[in-house]
């Protein structure tokens, strides 16, 4: 086991390195001079631009800007945003557990919910309930989180009165006041995810149940709950478990839309900001621990899956 | 009974899902009084804008602003300025100053109003806006995106506590007039110079209480303000919401009482008993900027170009027909509109034809025209896409390229010879000189980089900045421009603001640009609301 985590590990470094020059490459693939934008645009003189480009060293070649931006990087240092003039590592490290209490909270939902719908659609296979959840999770699959975001307000805000459909309270400041101003990010994002998550888990519970091992299990006698609850849903579970790790990748990713929409201050916002006015070491930043995070779950879920199926271990 | 944790989950999800089901259109908004109530001294209005949009870097202090417009909406109500801007945005008008006279063209003098105070009870006299300006002019950096206005100040004299005259090093007293209605024009309290203010201290019609960041910035009535018997609310709250549905579901939902929103929007609410709305035209305008270079060389094609656009058929496709349509850079609120030209470039096809005949520009000649081409920027796509359907009835082929931002715009425009013009919108000024100069007057880059310097424009310019009393030289030159088809203007851009009329009482107007504030006097909270 230990091998095989080491192996992986290893196989990390040159992905990180090409996702990092692929980030930092940003400077090249967007159109224009960012010495200019920085300078002001229409209204910068040529000796300011120069100034600027000659003070972030944007005249060295690019494989000298990269060395030293990939230095920076790995000892926390992400650069200032141009516009803030602040640490874009402190803004993400502060913007960072508000965009991730909007995440965990929208893969809660998506667990709970999507596990307890594929389940009841697997036992239930062929029947209403089954197809009920097969349509509901086409919908599901099909909403786009902006546009379910915006139902939500106008359901729970607009017409209910329930929620607020702005604003963020700190969780250390008011718990209740926090969750009450996440439920609908939280829906928003998590029922796209629980229809793919219930997907995964109907189709390989489905698979399972027709398993020899789970006919055994039943004419020995075991009651149903312990059959799928012990012996099925365990082997049922390998695929949810990488539609999940995949999920909440995703998930942080589409905080950036919804975050917006909910005026929540996290990450998402940040960026947002940071493309409306070119803010290069922002989105670079941003960019980069978003792939981190995403190589890092994946390293999680292939770690996950090794202990649950030997068989991946030894391949 | 107690449910498990799982069936409390499911239950709540099942009745959001169900909740999904009852129709989301219709009965928005809970049905309120429509009595119109007395004042609430204590109502506090909340106001909703985007601070992204606004680019708000949670800074407090106009002196150390890194941009001249952007936080104006924030501090305006905090500090006030010294000179104002009349409603539609063209005038100045009188502020903490009740009066202001040029005494040369490096010198421009004020009589503060008597017995100014700060929120903290303090005097605002002459001393201390030379100190304010002083400070500021310490802090104003070189840098071009910072306010530059104090750079060539020379001297700051302070002849008695009401009057305060700027003596510049170059002849701005006339645009110095025009900045002291904007972020140069606040005076901030001695004790945020020192840098021992725990909150900032202005004598604007509110003061700073708190800020949640990105989220609300909160303000209180100041009973020091000078008009303070005119401010019927008790405070202000300023709100982070997104432009757009979401904005104006948050005001649906109660969140917010005020907020700035798109015409279709606006139009949509107009009419509805629960929601007032006002549309006001700025100094900002929809132009296609053009290249005096090969084709656009020719005036005759130029005027061809100009009369073959609708625009009242474009101002109703980009705004909903609330703009005023132009083919002038000034308003018509605005002393130096021309109405001895505003019936030019009427459209017709006909006679567009003709000036094309008369161009000798041949039929099928391909022009490459540049706009922004943002995604969220559906108004500049929407004009670009009925600029290139209405040329191309004149046997055109037109290019639509899309440049995403400032950058890509300098790429595919400015430094782009190829390119022949560029849909867009002239940011305005209440400066009459700088509404047009940033085009037309030599070294300016624009103006240098899309071959339309004018001299002749810029002589009647100068000459008018000689006495500007007289604006009988803006007028020739408008003359000219309208005249030569030097650009397309096509409206004036609006703002538009939508109100909780059930909540808000009062004279509301939309404010006229970035950097205008929703006069606040008069305006109140209905009594139990």
């Amino acid at each position: 086991m230990l091998t095989f985590i080491v192996r992986r590990l290893l196989a990390l470094i040159p992905l990180m390195l090409i996702v990092s020059f692929l980030v930092f490459s940003l400077v090249v693939f967007l159109p224009g001079d960012p010495a200019e934008s920085i300078a002001g645009g229409t209204d910068a003189a040529p000796e300011q631009i120069e100034k600027v480009r000659s003070e972030l060293g944007l005249d060295d070649p690019l494989v000298v800007q990269y060395g030293r931006w990939l230095g920076d990087a790995v000892q926390g240092d992400l650069g200032t945003s141009l516009y803030t003039k602040r640490s874009v590592a402190d803004e993400i490290v502060s913007r960072f557990p508000v965009t991730f209490s909007v995440a965990i909270g929208a893969i809660f939902i998506s667990l709970v919910l999507g596990m307890s719908v594929g389940i009841i659609a697997a036992l239930r296979q062929g029947h209403f309930t089954d197809r009920a959840v097969i349509f509901g999770t086409s919908l599901g699959l099909a909403m786009p989180s902006f546009w379910l975001a915006l139902m939500l307000i106008i359901i729970f805000s607009v017409n209910l009165q329930w929620l607020d459909s702005i604003g963020y309270v700190p969780f250390t400041q008011n718990p209740v006041e926090w969750a009450s101003h996440l439920i609908m990010p939280w829906l928003a994002l998590g029922i796209g995810a629980a229809a793919s998550v219930a997907r995964q888990v109907r189709g390989a519970l489905i698979d399972v149940l027709d398993q020899d091992y789970v006919r055994t299990a039943r004419s020995k006698g075991l009651a149903g709950h312990k059959v799928v609850g012990k012996h099925a849903l365990k082997n049922a579970a390998m695929p949810a478990i990488t539609v999940l790790g995949i999920q909440f990748a995703y998930l942080l990713g589409g905080t950036v839309i919804v975050e917006s929409i909910f005026t929540i201050p996290g990450l998402g916002t940040y960026v947002l900001g940071a493309i409306s006015g070119r803010d290069l070491p922002v989105i670079q930043g941003v960019v980069l621990m978003m792939a981190v995070i995403f190589v890092v779950i994946n390293l999680v879920v292939d770690i996950l899956y090794a202990v649950v199926n030997p068989k991946v271990r030894l391949s | 009974m107690s449910l498990s944790p799982f069936r409390r989950v499911t239950r709540v999800l099942a009745l959001a899902l169900a909740v999904m089901i009852v129709p989301v259109v219709g009965g928005a908004v809970p049905a309120g009084a429509q009595s119109k109530g007395k004042v609430d001294p204590n109502g506090v209005a909340r106001y909703g804008i985007n601070f992204v949009n606004f680019l708000f870097q949670d800074n407090f202090n106009p002196a150390l602003s890194t941009s001249v417009d952007a936080e104006f909406t924030f501090f305006d109500y905090i500090y006030d300025t010294l000179l104002n801007q009349n409603k539609e945005g063209t005038a100045v008008v009188p502020g903490l100053a009740e009066s202001y006279k040029i005494i040369d063209p490096s010198t421009l003098e004020l009589k503060l109003r008597p017995g100014l105070k700060f929120n903290n009870g303090d005097p605002l006299t002459s001393a201390e806006v030379k100190a304010s300006v002083l400070y500021a002019q310490a802090n104003a950096p070189g840098d071009a995106r910072r306010m530059k206005t104090w750079v060539n100040l020379l001297e700051v004299q302070t002849p008695d506590p009401l009057t305060v005259r700027f003596v510049m090093s170059k002849p701005e007293a006339f645009s110095l007039q025009f900045q002291l209605t904007l972020l140069p024009g606040m005076v901030v309290h001695k004790s945020m110079i020192a840098g021992t203010a725990t909150k900032p201290v202005g004598a604007g019609p509110f003061q700073f209480e708190s800020y949640t960041r990105e989220q609300i910035v909160k303000m209180k009535k100041n009973p020091n303000f000078y008009n303070a018997k005119k401010i019927l609310l008790g405070g202000l709250d300023i709100v982070n919401v997104p432009l757009g549905p979401e904005g104006l579901a948050a005001l649906r939902s109660g969140a917010i009482d005020m907020v700035t929103t798109d015409a279709v929007t606006l139009k949509q609410l107009t009419g509805q008993k629960q929601f007032g709305t006002s549309s006001m035209p700025g100094n900002t305008y929809y132009n296609v900027y053009l290249r005096l270079t090969g084709p656009m060389a020719n005036v005759k094609f130029r005027q061809a170009l100009s009369t073959m656009l609708d625009r009242e058929a474009m101002d109703e496709a980009v705004q909903a027909g609330f703009g005023e349509t132009t083919v002038q850079p000034y308003p018509k609120s605005s002393p130096y509109y021309n109405k001895s030209v505003a019936g030019a470039y009427k459209y017709s096809e006909e006679t567009a034809k003709k000036l094309l005949a008369e161009s000798g520009v041949p039929s099928g000649t391909q022009l490459t025209i540049v706009y922004p081409g943002q995604a969220a920027n559906v108004e500049q796509l929407r004009q670009a896409e009925i600029i290139k359907a209405q040329w191309e009835k004149l046997g055109l082929k037109i290019n639509l390229l899309p440049a995403p931002d400032t950058p890509a715009i300098i790429a595919q425009y400015y430094n782009n010879p190829s390119s022949n013009g560029f849909s867009a919108t002239t940011v305005g000024s209440i400066n009459p000189i700088t509404q047009v100069s940033g085009r037309f007057f030599a070294g300016q880059f624009v103006a240098t980089n899309q071959s339309s310097v004018l001299p002749n424009v810029e002589a009647l310019y100068l000459k008018f900045q000689e006495n500007p009393k007289d604006v009988t030289p803006v007028l020739e030159a408008v003359k000219y421009m309208v005249d030569n088809a030097v650009e397309i203007p096509i409206a004036f851009r609006n703002r538009n603001l939508a109100w909780d009329a059930n909540r808000l009482g009062g004279p509301i107007v939309a404010p006229t640009e970035v950097t205008d504030n929703i006069e606040l006097e008069g305006i109140y909270v209905k009594k139990g609301k």
